[in-house]
């Protein structure tokens, strides 16, 4: 399964590349979670990019990041559709990444759909979208392909979309060498889109207000939120929480951490501290190995670390006498959590620790809901391994919703951070017992 | 009479202002030979480990001790060791500091065992309190010139607060130190400093960016960011660093 939500794996570094420094990071968001349009995006303004987080997705990165480097926050406005301005930055962008040796490889999947995208315009008799396929195509490895399309089924307009093709290239090359940069200029671009929609009116692909009755969404993904180019009709990219919420469909609670008074000894009797002897040290404790192995000295013997955290909400059906047993079993040196939750917050409360452990009135639980899985692995995910987590696998957010998505995410942090779950205490007791 | 006002006004108006902690500054304070225990904190990968090895006073040398959960004190302080028929005390680095009047670098101070921070309470006082008896019976008292400097990734917040009250400066890096940046080539210092500003989870320490000025010559580009970061990470920022020299 595809691993999500790992910016700091998959995702792209747009702050490394843009012109200024902006102020904050970008926020890069999942677009595997996200209802997009196409599989890459855009906002510059907001400093927001959807990409994939996958392995696969390096030509949509590396594509969204041309984007960074070179479109402007705000394009020209221009009296025709803005698609035709899209269609060309892609393209203009696309050429300067392969200009720098970085193309836009699109794996077989992608290079698959865009065959057959354009296949599905050409026998709609769409002439529009096939212009605009086509010439943001350019400089992708998927533009040879189109070109051999458009050559064995021309219909009405495959000659004059190659011919096109061939142009818009040319002019782009040319500029961008004039240039001596790595890119042709913004300004170029505007132009050639200019002339574009003009042969596109001429043709009558373009009402006489300049725009195509096409419905074809453009492949183009900079988005410009107020007024700008918009990628496709009834799209709203937004943006932080909310997005996050909507793609989640329940956004986890609210978390509070808090740490139980330790007050009593983990075991009655002796086995708070474990000692070991030594050869070198500085406390003499066992002399009687001076003949044997010298090792006459006393030294704190390495702890058995690692984390357990208890999902105490109403589907679990514990008892603090329950959790008195498990504490029972638990291993001296490992911490031990439990959290609940209700309404939109939640708690995590350490009760063991190095030994010691809360008196049993400080078991009974926050809440009778989950609502804070997510952030409570988090913390788990921080803690010292092993780390168990003692769940039935429900996952809830705010008002003890579940949602596939958060149980996903809480799947994957999972298999990131080695945590493993287990269903039942009688298991997790027999987990602790044998290490 | 405007003139003097206008000064004034600027005057007023740079001391209003939030004062920055600049590398310049951590210098002088580890020059300083009225401040004798520092704490440094910032990101990882800073700079901080490396100004407290090589900055300031470090004329009669440096004792460098990192911290772990698992550390006992007497690794600090010192402990004997079998030499022939007999057992012989060893001193440890935080007394070997004391009597030679050294620098004294603790790193990961946050991750001090119970044992540790008991044991650097009367390492920390002022100098004329500042004592340590050994199981030998001897008393150790640090000669002139001992100081300590301790760093972490983080605010000592986490310390005791009669700890924290020993120090006496607590500074807070924000940027990575000029002389790191000055080893990388002028086309990756930009990238670096700019990548060093991201969110935790998404920043590209010092470290990696001088792994990669190291390596592009003998492997490549890509290879380095490869090697350096791994495989998917490493992908993503061959692609940045590209494009910014392209840009």
């Amino acid at each position: 399964m595809t691993e999500c939500h790992r910016p700091h794996i998959f995702g792209p570094y747009p702050e490394l590349i843009e012109r200024k420094p902006g102020l904050a990071p970008f926020e890069i968001i999942d677009a595997l979670a996200a209802p997009l349009p196409t599989r890459g995006m855009v906002d510059l303004g907001k400093r927001v990019m959807w990409v994939p987080l996958e392995a696969s997705a390096r030509p949509v990165t590396r594509h969204e990041l041309g984007h960074v480097a070179w479109s402007p926050p705000k394009p020209s406005p221009v009296r025709f559709d803005r698609r035709v301005l899209m269609a060309v930055e892609d393209a203009r962008v696309n050429l300067g990444l392969l200009g720098l040796a970085l193309p836009v490889v699109l794996d077989f999947e992608s290079h698959a759909h865009v065959v057959l995208l354009l296949a599905q315009d050409a026998k709609a008799g769409d002439g529009f979208a096939l212009f605009m396929r086509a010439i943001a195509s350019l400089g992708t490895s998927v533009e040879e392909a189109l070109e051999e399309q458009l050559f064995a089924a021309p219909g009405p307009f495959g000659a004059l979309v190659v011919d096109w093709m061939v142009r818009a290239r040319s002019a782009l090359e040319a500029a961008r060498a004039e240039a001596r940069g790595p890119v042709a200029p913004y300004g170029l671009g505007v132009q050639l889109a200019r002339q574009l929609a003009h042969e596109l009116r001429a043709l009558g692909l373009l009402d006489v207000r300049g725009q195509a009755r096409s419905r074809a969404p453009s492949g183009c993904c900079v988005v410009h939120g107020e007024g700008g180019l918009i990628p496709s009709e009834g799209f709203e990219p937004t943006r932080g929480e909310g997005v996050l919420d909507e793609r989640a469909a329940v956004r986890p609670g609210r978390l509070t951490l808090k740490e139980a008074p330790l007050r009593v000894p983990l075991r009655p009797g002796r086995g708070g501290r474990a000692w070991r002897a030594a050869q070198e040290g500085s406390v003499v404790r066992y002399f009687t190995r001076l003949p044997v192995d010298r090792a006459v000295f006393r030294r704190r013997a390495r702890r058995s670390g690692g984390t357990l955290l208890v999902d105490t909400s109403g589907s679990m059906s514990l008892e603090p006498a329950d959790l008195d047993r498990l504490l029972l079993a638990t291993p001296l040196g490992m911490r031990v959590a439990i959290y609940s939750g209700s309404g939109e917050v939640g708690e995590l409360r350490i009760v063991a620790d190095a030994g010691r452990r809360a008196a049993p009135e400080h078991l009974a639980r926050f809440g009778t809901g989950n609502v804070v899985d997510l952030p409570a692995l988090e913390w788990l995910a921080k803690q010292s391994l092993p780390r168990l987590w003692i769940s039935d696998g429900v996952v809830t957010g705010v008002g003890d919703r579940g949602s596939q998505v958060l149980k996903r995410r809480c799947e994957a942090l999972c298999r990131r951070a080695h945590i493993r779950r287990v269903a039942k205490l009688d298991e997790a007791a027999k987990l602790l017992r044998g290490r | 009479m405007s003139d003097l006002r206008t000064k004034r006004n600027k005057k007023t108006e740079t001391e209003s202002r939030t004062a920055t902690i600049t590398w310049e500054l951590i210098e002088r304070v580890l020059g300083s030979p009225t401040l004798g225990r520092i704490y440094l904190w910032g990101k990882a990968g800073i700079g901080k480990t490396y100004c407290a090895y090589h900055k300031g006073r470090i004329g009669r040398g440096v004792y460098a001790i990192s911290l772990t959960q698992e550390m006992p004190a007497s690794e600090l302080r010192g402990h004997y060791l079998p030499k022939g028929d007999h057992f012989e005390f060893h001193d440890g680095p935080v007394l070997r500091a004391m009597r030679e009047g050294a620098r004294l670098v603790i790193n990961e101070i946050l991750h001090a065992s119970d044992d540790v921070l008991s044991f650097l309470y009367p390492i920390l006082e002022f100098e004329e309190t500042a004592r340590i008896t050994l199981p030998t019976g001897e008393t150790v008292t640090p000669a002139p010139g001992f100081h300590t400097v301790l760093t972490d990734n983080a605010a000592p917040d986490d310390l005791p607060a009669p700890l924290r009250d020993r120090f006496d400066a607590v500074l807070e890096i924000n940027e990575p130190h000029p002389e790191a940046l000055a080893l990388l080539p002028e086309a990756l210092r930009e990238v670096a400093r700019r990548g060093f500003a991201l969110d935790d989870d998404r920043r590209v320490s010092i470290r990696g960016w001088l792994g990669v000025a190291r390596l592009e010559a003998e492997l490549g580009l890509a290879d380095a960011c490869t090697v350096v970061f791994g495989a998917e990470r490493g992908s993503q920022i061959y692609d940045a660093i590209v494009l910014a020299r392209g840009c």
